[in-house]
């Protein structure tokens, strides 16, 4: 899928203003991820570090590949570093072994995708943004979305599978099955 | 590959596919559903691609984005200082804007202006006078009509700026003391909506409010205030 994300990454290695739209795209999604990760007044501190890394490494970047991806790797690995450092005084060796296994990757790789959902979701007509909208983020059911929209049940309906289909085309849902 | 076109609806019921997974369907029609899909590869294909992006959906809700305006500012040496981005700058300003307009609705300046009855025919209960937040000067009201499940919210504004890009306005009900809100609906170009708001909801907010969100898939209040009123 062609992300905004993948138009910022296509600028990274030789655009410095990329970087800070780089920041301002994928910031809330890296300092999120990372409050899972590193104790919640540290997680900026690990955020910063992250930028700076994307900074220096960009030029190994590869803009076929997903930045949010990229990014989150990084994100990573600097927050294990920060646990490493930090470990012999407070952090129980289970937590340092989540960050670093298994499970570690799989969150990184939830947020990854979280974000391309939440700009997909972006690149639906309002009609069906909305339902989808309200119904996921919102955790309305569709008669309570019809109520709160004023429209009648069946148009909550189509709107919800339309938007569900036009997802899963934007997504590349079809050719992941 | 799962089937790339979408079948007809008009012979399988796939608007009724989501609410399937939720389990809102009513059982009548849930068994009517269930009984298509036991036969019809087609639905069972169409059902596979809803499951996944629903999951998706779901867990993308669940998973905690920071909110922008707690994005420290970005200490690289090397990247060129500039402008923050326009989402963030401009939803660090309104923040001061949101507290001074709480502060307003607490010493009550804006208010309830009186029960009218247009001579139109809807009764109208509560008319709100709606000001502006610097730097923003507009003004509007936001009018309650009729009752029960029926009432409606007619919204007037005048002077706002039209939005930049694919940005647009939208309509709130706040409660100011516990920061609790939800959206009424987008506020059309013209600055005139009329939005249906049952009293049993509006009944849970003291406060109308007006703001400028980016076109960005985020169901969450921007934080870019630019009109307040109290309904009470």
């Amino acid at each position: 899928m062609e992300t905004p994300a993948a138009g910022i990454g296509a600028r990274l290695s030789d655009d410095p203003a990329a970087l800070e739209d780089c920041y301002a795209a994928l910031g809330p999604m890296v300092l999120g991820y990372l409050r899972r990760l590193v104790p919640r007044d540290e997680a900026e501190d690990v955020l910063q570090r992250t930028f700076v890394e994307v900074w220096r490494s960009r030029a190994r970047y590869d803009p076929t590949r997903s930045l949010e991806a990229w990014v989150l790797g990084i994100a990573r690995k600097r927050a294990i570093d920060h646990l490493r450092r930090r470990h012999a005084e407070i952090v129980p060796i289970e937590d340092l072994r989540e960050v670093a296994g298994d499970d570690g990757r799989a969150l990184a790789d939830r947020y990854a995708r979280a974000a391309q959902v939440r700009d997909a979701l972006q690149r639906l007509p309002r009609e069906q943004r909305e339902v989808l909208a309200l119904a996921y983020f919102g955790d309305c059911t569709q008669v309570e979305v019809s109520e709160r929209l004023g429209v009648p049940l069946g148009t909550v309906k189509a709107r919800t599978f339309r938007g569900l289909r036009r997802l899963a085309t934007l997504l590349d849902v079809e050719a992941t099955s | 590959m799962i089937g790339s076109t979408v079948p007809e609806r008009d012979e399988h019921p796939l608007d009724d596919l989501p609410a399937l997974l939720s389990g809102e369907l009513p059982p009548a029609r849930d068994a009517q559903v269930g009984e298509h899909l036991a036969g019809c590869d087609t639905c069972r294909r169409e059902l596979a691609v809803v499951a996944r992006v629903s999951s998706w959906l779901q867990d993308a809700a669940r998973l905690p984005f920071a909110e922008p305006v707690e994005l420290p500012p970005l200490r690289t040496p090397r990247a060129r200082r500039r402008t923050r981005s326009r989402r963030w700058a401009g939803r660090g300003r309104p923040l001061a804007a949101a507290a001074a307009a709480a502060a307003v609705l607490a010493g009550g300046a804006a208010g309830l202006v009186a029960l009218l009855d247009r001579g139109g025919g809807e009764q109208v209960t509560a008319t709100v006078a709606l000001r502006p937040l610097p730097p923003v000067a507009a003004s509007g009201t936001a009018t309650m009509e009729g009752h029960g499940a029926g009432q409606r919210m007619v919204v007037d504004v005048h002077g706002l700026p039209a939005p930049p890009g694919r940005a647009f306005y939208e309509v709130w009900l706040l409660d100011p003391a516990s920061g609790r809100m939800v959206a009424v609906g987008v506020l059309p170009p013209d600055g005139h909506g009329s939005f249906n708001v049952p009293a049993q909801v509006a009944g849970g907010y003291q406060a109308v409010d007006v703001s400028l969100e980016p076109d960005d898939g985020n169901p969450a209040h921007s934080k870019d205030s630019v009109l307040r009123g109290s309904i009470s």
